[in-house]
């Protein structure tokens, strides 16, 4: 392809319209500028820089819930923008409205935290803003080489977020340790996501599981095919790399250190927004990649394998969890325990018979936006994968409650008493009800105790495991795990309750006086609302989240025909070594001919 | 000149990356690994990009590799400044407060 046509394409494929649909990570990109100017003009004596911040994301809030409301409405197919480089669906919308309501949220609470002084808030709000345009990204990436950008995007200001507290030595620490482990995972990320579009020939992710199984099935999907081998090694590099972003157990260590060192403000960042992203790329990497056929066997024994390795993050969370006192350490475990939990989603979906994936080559179309998936075959098979989505959805938007519940009372206490250990929140309810109550109500729903939305959340989870348990037997026994460490979880923060409203406070220690209708309040109060409505009224959110989770089968308009003709060629042709991809590749491979 | 040739070329600068990063003590030395790995990758993209249907992407991967590279060394440099300043060395050991 020439470089002209390249142009003419990329203009003939409606750039500004995909200008415009882009526009709330346009408008926080304006935002940056914005703020780094404020300084520069001088203006923050007059106008507090968090307010322009406020005002940005605010807006790019709205656009991005009028958009979000007008796909739901009006029923728009999923679109692909910029050559294959990102796919605008009610998924990405979803998660686009949830990590700037988060943006919004976190601004204000740094207002009332004030850890980012006068002199420095410039610098703070563009590495938040910065962090969370690579993470709208990361929802809407199509492409491998929009995946690897993304998370770096998102990554490279977290390290500087993480060392904030330029004087501290924990927290340059920290920044050191976060730094170091990042890129080693952001690097092995790279290697396997360049192994794959080598294998694939592709980095678009529509086509790369179909193309990977055309590759392997030449030679057969045994250990003695070498490309079969090199899949394996890529898979498992990728899934390092975001194992680590995501604190899953063998590379958890980081964790714990960071959200210690690092200011709570940046914890919150890290638990709520990070993870909800790299999820979210998760699922569209699984979805991309996993292919039927010939490999189906190879990729149910990587949800097996991910299933365990779920089920090993969320016991060692909540274990470790159990002799900490420092509420910031603790948190990074409940962190890690989340993720374990919020992983099972993940595996359920690399089942090829529940991801859908030769259900729409025999049944071609999927219907949109509607409850029923798949009208005839497998019906209650691709549902199962929907319910995953959708349930990790709703757990996602719960944790941005009850996280932001723990981090925002741990913040205004820290404040008070100059400590953040377990000691300092003794005899809390005596001093400020409020605070005591939304905490053990944020607290109650990371256990899940019923009247919450970590209640709900995690219910949805386990009966969309338990449906895959009819597929692969062994998500029973990750079932039984997720269960019993509901019961471990209790006793790990029961010594948060009783140190609030049974125990004195120390002796000495400054009291924690909030008055009770300053913002402060009002934001912990706000905060907390949504941890229990979201546990009384389910309806709503699980409908929302269930049409999100809906689109991403969705076909989309441009290349809905490409799509669908490639898998039905496949499913057609098992050996696939007729099929044209299938030959160019391999011979690419093998002969090293020039295309 | 095979495709092989280059991946082998690719693989060792992976092993070596990899190897500098586990062994080195130095914050330095572990960012030259990271920085070696991400070269293999580079190396490995261009590589497809020439031999096989990957074509003109895997050039615009490589472009977007480097970038990125030089974004995070730029940051991972400031980060270990800064850790110079408050513990007056870059040995990645000496930082011990948070183990507990």
């Amino acid at each position: 392809m020439k470089l002209d046509d390249l142009f003419a394409d990329f203009l003939a494929n409606g750039t500004g319209r995909a200008l415009v649909l882009l526009a709330p990570e346009l408008l926080l990109c304006a935002t940056i500028i914005a703020t780094l100017l404020w300084r520069l003009l001088n203006l923050d004596r007059y106008v507090p820089v968090a307010a322009i911040a406020t005002l940005g994301v605010v807006v790019s809030l709205g656009w991005a819930g009028w958009q979000l409301q007008a796909s739901i409405f009006q029923l728009q197919p999923a679109e692909i923008l910029f050559t294959g480089m990102i796919r605008l669906d009610r998924f990405a919308l979803f998660l686009r409205v949830y990590l700037l309501l988060f943006l919004v949220l976190q601004i204000v609470l740094t207002t009332l935290g004030g850890i980012p002084d006068q002199e420095d808030s410039p610098d703070f709000y563009t590495m938040l803003c910065g962090a969370v345009v690579g993470l709208l990204l990361m929802t809407s990436a199509h492409h491998l080489l929009l995946v690897f950008l993304a998370l770096e995007m998102s990554s490279v200001p977290g390290y500087v977020l993480a060392g904030f507290l330029k004087g501290r030595r924990q927290s340059s620490e920290a920044a050191l340790k976060f730094v170091i482990f990042g890129s080693a995972s952001a690097g092995l990320l790279l290697f396997g996501v360049t192994l794959i579009c080598g294998l694939a020939g592709t980095g678009d992710l529509s086509l790369v599981g179909s193309r990977l199984e055309a590759v392997i099935s030449i030679d057969g999907a045994t250990l003695a095919n070498p490309a079969l081998r090199t899949l394996l090694l890529a898979l498992v590099m990728i899934f390092a790399g975001m194992a680590f972003k995501l604190s899953l157990v063998p590379f958890h260590f980081w964790c714990p250190d960071v959200f210690h060192g690092a200011a709570a403000e940046v914890g919150a960042f890290l638990s709520i927004a990070s993870k909800g992203a790299t999820l979210a790329l998760l699922v569209r990497l699984v979805l991309g990649m996993v292919a039927g056929g010939e490999l189906e066997a190879f990729w149910n024994l990587l949800a097996q394998g991910l299933g365990i390795i779920a089920a090993i993050t969320i016991t060692f969370g909540n274990l470790a969890a159990f002799g900490q006192t420092n509420i910031k350490r603790l948190m990074a475990y409940s962190t890690i325990a989340h993720a374990g939990y919020l992983l099972i989603p993940i595996a359920v979906l690399a089942i090829p018979a529940l991801a859908g994936v030769d259900q729409i080559a025999s049944t071609v179309t999927v219907a949109p936006s509607t409850s029923d998936v798949l009208q005839t075959q497998g019906v209650v098979a691709s549902s199962v994968a929907v319910r995953a989505v959708e349930s990790m959805l709703y757990y996602i938007v719960v944790t941005l409650f009850m996280n932001l519940g723990v981090f925002s009372c741990l913040i205004l206490v820290r404040n008070q008493t100059l400590g953040e250990s377990i000691d300092d929140f003794r005899g809390l309810a005596s001093q400020t009800p409020v605070l005591a109550v939304a905490m053990s109500l944020s607290l109650a729903s990371l256990i899940g105790l019923p009247p919450t939305g970590g209640f709900v959340a995690k219910l949805m989870l386990f009966s969309s495991l338990y449906d895959a348990g009819a597929k692969l037997p062994l998500f029973y026994a990750v079932l039984i795990v997720g269960v019993v460490n509901i019961l471990l979880s209790l006793l790990v923060y029961l010594k948060l309750f009783r140190a609030m409203f049974f125990d004195q406070p120390v002796e000495g220690a400054p009291p924690v006086r909030i008055a009770p209708f300053s913002m402060a309040t009002m934001f912990v109060v706000t905060v907390s609302i949504p941890v229990l409505s979201l546990g009384i009224d389910v309806s709503g959110l699980s409908r929302l989240s269930r049409d999100a989770a809906v689109s991403l089968w969705d076909q989309t308009q441009d290349e809905s025909g490409k799509t669908s003709s490639q898998v039905s060629q496949l499913n057609e042709t098992p050996v696939a070594g007729e099929s044209m991809q299938g030959n160019s590749v391999s011979g690419g491979l093998n002969n090293g001919d020039h295309q | 000149m095979s495709l092989g040739a280059y991946l082998a070329v690719s693989a060792v600068l992976f092993a070596s990356g990899l190897t500098c990063m586990m062994t080195k003590r130095h914050a330095l030395g572990v960012l030259m690994g990271v920085e070696l790995i991400l070269n293999s990758a580079c190396l490995n993209l261009i590589a497809f990009a020439r031999y096989t249907s990957l074509g003109i992407d895997g050039q615009v991967f490589a472009l977007f590799v480097i970038v990125i590279a030089a974004a995070e060394a730029a940051v991972a440099l400031a980060i270990a400044l800064n850790y110079y300043n408050n513990f007056l060395t870059v040995d990645v050991d000496r930082g011990d407060e948070l183990k507990r």
